[in-house]
């Protein structure tokens, strides 16, 4: 975390002129670094990787709503450029963050690292568990570009396109593998199922605390970015409106100077 | 050998007439005339094509061309992978039980011991007509112990499940575990669970009639003992009697669910 956010401070004074006091982003990106910390180490971490589901779901909550978005704030766009040239990451970056590609990559991963397979054999060794974690990682920055990227012409640009695409990717497919934890007759993660009891927690309530986390944990994080968005359409219809009306008052008025000029003549 | 080259060179002249257009008739084909030979009529009709536009007329540098996959197939393969690693969890096979099934049925012994209420309990006299879940373990035991207790309680607390199971658990270390800290240990999990002690000589005799392993508190080289160790198997009895399945740690819900309506069937 310490190797994160030092470097992002040493790359940041190599700002070019004009880009040197971008707080705002320094303070998004520490505290999606933070948010990282928190997510990964313990007691979240330990309790996600051996013992609940619903702690597994909480650290795959924090990943994807709180880290990634963050992550994307706290980078500005030169840095950004920056590092997508040096990494030869700009094609690839402009690729994935299509909305439809975002969004399938997105859900896949969901459904692939929360099936009873993944979950059984990669949670059980520590390289497993940070390889789950960082496909979440990926993921988060994967399903939040179109939205968010710091690089501008990968954003998606249509107000309405964003909002659709946020109820789709982040609401409506994770509802589904939220739905098979929630009404899941039996515990689906032997992981979770044959660890020793946390607060006498039985499996079954852990899954379905795990389904209801997943379900209802990204609600306020998706529908606050669609009503922001919604807010940020309005004022720049509005925005735009007073422009144009401007704009026609202008052509209109020398029209009027024009004839009134014009009419003595006559 | 001559008869077919001699064909060849004729239908590579007669090819040639035919297929070159008016306006590439002075197109320099070939400053030789044509001897014949397969390579040399395919060569030709290259050249031809290379004058119709078919083909660049300069020679370009071979460029190996790579097919890309769309990403749509890419992302459809993903799917498809998604898709059948959650459908992993869900697996089918054709034993009789899901446990750990015996080559020969057991019948269950009948020792007696003491209950947590302080009376005499015969193991398997007095539990006639159920089916007994036997499991030797320890209050104080950190884990394999409460699971295994606590799926059971979870199971036998489904809708549809048998009435007729007991589960009897059996005190490996009766020093520590007197009736009440058993019964208090087992209202954990359930109050219908029957907690079972004695003496030292007499519960390692138990174990030995269960055949299950006599547990042992090893010592450490400066002779301070460790943790006890135990058999982490659950013995399941029919209520006929006979014992098919055993059950070892960890089992899950899913295993119980599906043996103990069979194993109660079997009256």
């Amino acid at each position: 975390m310490l190797f994160l956010i030092s470097s992002y401070l040493i790359f940041q004074r190599r700002a070019p002129k004009g880009h040197e006091g971008e707080k705002k982003n320094r303070r998004f990106f520490i505290i999606s670094v933070l948010l990282l910390w928190v997510a990964t180490d313990w007691p979240l971490g330990l309790l996600g990787a051996s013992y609940l589901a619903s702690a597994h779901m909480l650290q795959f909550l924090i990943y994807t709503m709180a880290v990634a978005p963050l992550f994307w704030l706290g980078i500005p766009e030169w840095m950004a450029r920056r590092l997508a040239g040096r990494l030869r990451l700009y094609r690839l970056m402009g690729r994935v963050a299509q909305p439809v590609v975002a969004g399938v990559l997105f859900n896949s991963i969901l459904i692939a690292t929360h099936s009873p397979w993944a979950v059984d054999n990669f949670r059980t060794n520590q390289f497993g568990s940070f390889l789950m974690d960082f496909v979440w990682l990926i993921g988060g920055l994967m399903v939040w570009a179109p939205i968010v990227s710091p690089i501008t012409e990968h954003r998606m640009t249509s107000y309405p396109g964003r909002m659709a695409y946020l109820f789709l990717a982040l609401g409506v497919v994770p509802a589904v593998p939220a739905g098979f934890l929630t009404f899941a007759g039996f515990p689906l993660y032997a992981i979770y199922e044959l660890a020793p009891r946390v607060h006498g927690l039985s499996a079954t309530t852990d899954q379905q605390l795990a389904g209801l986390v997943m379900k209802l944990g990204g609600i306020p994080v998706v529908w606050g970015t669609i009503v922001a968005l919604m807010y940020q359409w309005t004022e720049v219809s509005r925005a735009e409106s007073v422009a144009a009306r401007a704009e026609k008052n202008a052509l209109s008025q020398p029209e009027s100077l024009d004839q009134s000029n014009t009419e003595p003549d006559q | 050998m001559a008869a077919d080259e001699a064909l060849l060179h004729n239908f590579s002249e007669r090819s040639e007439s035919l297929s070159r257009p008016a306006a590439l008739t002075d197109f320099p084909v070939s400053s030789k005339r044509p001897h014949g030979g397969v390579a040399q009529l395919v060569e030709r009709f290259g050249r031809i094509e290379e004058a119709r536009g078919s083909i660049p007329l300069t020679s370009t540098p071979k460029r190996k061309i790579v097919q890309r996959p769309s990403p749509y197939r890419t992302i459809a393969v993903l799917i498809v992978i998604s898709l059948a690693l959650f459908a992993c969890g869900v697996s089918s096979e054709d034993k009789t039980y899901s446990g750990m099934e015996l080559d020969e049925p057991r019948p269950m012994p009948d020792p007696i011991l003491i209950d947590t209420q302080g009376q005499r309990f015969a193991m398997r006299s007095d539990t006639q007509g159920s089916v007994r879940l036997v499991y030797f373990g320890f209050t104080s035991c950190p884990d394999i112990c409460p699971v295994h207790l606590e799926q059971l309680s979870n199971v036998l607390d489904r809708p549809g499940m048998p009435p007729n199971i007991k589960v009897l658990f059996v005190t490996v270390d009766p020093e520590t575990d007197t009736p009440g800290v058993i019964r208090n240990f087992l209202n954990q999990f359930s109050v219908d669970f029957i907690g079972l002690t004695g003496s030292k000589e007499q519960l390692a005799d138990v174990q030995r009639q269960f055949s299950a392993l006599v547990a042992l508190a090893p010592s450490d080289a400066e002779g301070t003992p460790n943790d006890l160790g135990h058999d982490g198997r659950v013995f399941a009895f029919a209520p006929d009697g006979l014992g098919r399945t055993q059950y070892p740690h960890p089992t899950r819900q899913t295993t119980w669910t599906r043996d103990l309506p069979k194993l109660a069937a079997l009256r």
